[in-house]
């Protein structure tokens, strides 16, 4: 009887076992230049946000975390919309990458929404004259922080890769129903916290090189998110591919035991035999 | 503060039921056995949802009644104040069902649980607990805006498990 042996080389497959192909290795030429380029923005947005720009008519000095705490605060809302559509894609295409794609973004996501929160709670100290305050868009930022760090402490506590993903992707699509209630928090509730930055309504408005800093920091905080992405989606690949073929080669080692016990060749040769021999005193 | 206290503990007796529920689920061949087989995973989980609602409705009549007495509380609003149990009590049994499901089977399932059910709960429990002040956004009814609110939220959580739950038993 013979039997098809799965190779090492199907690593990381579909979940209807389809071979996928993927990375090799954590970086690349096209990470490195994407790499160098959000380094020499972070540098410029940082001589423009602290230096160049005038001070605002009405917060002076105290409105230059905007060039941080809003791209941030961005960067991590798209990650996670990011998430939401890998989830949606692996429950319907069931394909590793959208499953990756979704766990990295939830990761960085939660790096971002971090940053948002602290620094936040820093431009909060220097305006409102307090770290924190329970106010609708605080307090439902925090919410939304706790919920991905929820998925990310689900998908840590699942072994079996394919009901990871599986459940991993029904909680991120439930987690995406609270960014438009953090979005729209400012509106629907009494807050502290200023409208919409962009497209708002906001008096004074931004205009000149004060505008102009504050899409250079999206920019450079949009290139940051997408660098770590890259990143984190390569390690979680690769991660998952040594999961996968370790577990292949368990198999393949199982299965040539099995076969070998079978052809009657077993004896002095495979773990099985040699614990026999150990325990034949002569 | 009465409302605060009542909604803590109803949230506190959702997650033991939820986990409960699901860790009864999770023995082996349960979801394999005659009955369960023949009916749709949506089914069950609907139904499953509405079990916990419906010990949670329980509990809240009670908790309500004692809380009457002991603190005092006014009965008044009742029409309104029974709309937010009802709505809120679905949007709690509905993500508790989900949430308990995903986490059912996994290391440390018991902090795991909580842990995923209160982030997304706190929207659920702000506003059951301030369904009398209500938004800013509509001042005329803004108790019934809250109860649409939850209703809302209760029925997207409804719909998600709903949809759901034949990958999460498939998969599991």
């Amino acid at each position: 009887m013979t039997t098809t042996q799965p190779s090492t080389a199907d690593r990381a497959t579909s979940a209807d076992g389809r071979p996928a192909t993927g990375p090799t290795g954590t970086g690349s030429t096209a990470t490195l230049v994407l790499g160098v380029i959000v380094l020499l923005g972070g540098a410029l947005l940082a001589v423009l946000g602290l230096a160049l720009t005038k001070p605002d008519v009405q917060l002076g000095e105290r409105m230059r975390p905007i060039y941080v705490h809003v791209p941030t605060v961005s960067a991590a809302y798209l990650l996670f919309v990011l998430n939401a559509v890998g989830s949606a894609m692996w429950l319907w295409r069931k394909s590793r990458f959208w499953d990756q794609l979704a766990a990295a973004a939830a990761e960085v996501g939660l790096v971002f929404l971090g940053l948002t929160l602290l620094t936040g709670a820093f431009w909060g100290r220097i305006t409102w004259g307090v770290y924190w305050d329970w106010d609708a868009r605080l307090t439902s930022t925090l919410v939304m922080f706790l919920a991905y760090l929820g998925y990310v402490a689900l998908r840590g506590s699942i072994l079996d890769p394919t009901t990871r993903a599986t459940r991993a992707a029904v909680l991120g699509l439930g987690s995406a129903l609270l960014i438009p209630l953090v979005h729209k928090s400012v509106d629907w509730w009494r807050s502290y916290h200023q409208g919409s930055t962009l497209f708002g309504e906001l008096d004074p408005s931004m205009g000149g090189l004060q505008l102009f800093t504050l899409f250079l920091g999206l920019t450079v905080g949009m290139a940051l998110a997408g660098w770590l992405l890259i990143h984190r989606f390569r390690v979680g690949w690769l991660t998952l591919q040594v999961e996968e073929g370790g577990l292949t080669e368990a198999i393949d080692a199982r299965r040539a035991e099995a076969a070998r016990a079978s052809d009657g060749t077993s004896v002095g040769a495979g773990p099985a035999a040699s614990v026999r021999s150990d325990e034949d005193p002569s | 503060m009465s409302p605060g206290l009542f909604w803590v503990t109803v949230t506190f007796a959702a997650v033991l039921s939820v986990t409960r529920s699901a860790a009864l689920e999770s023995e082996p061949g349960v979801n394999d056995a005659p009955g369960c087989r023949a009916w749709r995973p949506a089914a069950l989980f609907l139904g499953k949802a509405l079990a916990v609602a419906a010990q949670l409705l329980a509990l809240e009549v009670v908790l309500a009644l004692t809380m009457a007495v002991l603190y005092r509380t006014p009965l008044s609003g009742l029409a309104l104040g029974l709309a937010t149990m009802v709505t809120a009590t679905a949007g709690i049994a509905a993500v508790g069902t989900l949430l308990a499901a995903l986490a059912s089977s996994t290391r440390g399932r018991e902090s795991l649980v909580p842990l995923l059910m209160l982030p997304v709960l706190a929207p659920v429990l702000i506003g059951a607990t301030r369904h009398r002040r209500g938004a800013r956004w509509l001042r005329r009814n803004r108790g019934l805006a809250l109860v649409a609110l939850l209703g809302v939220f209760a029925l997207s959580y409804l719909m998600l498990g709903a949809l759901a739950y034949r990958p999460l038993m498939e998969d599991s």
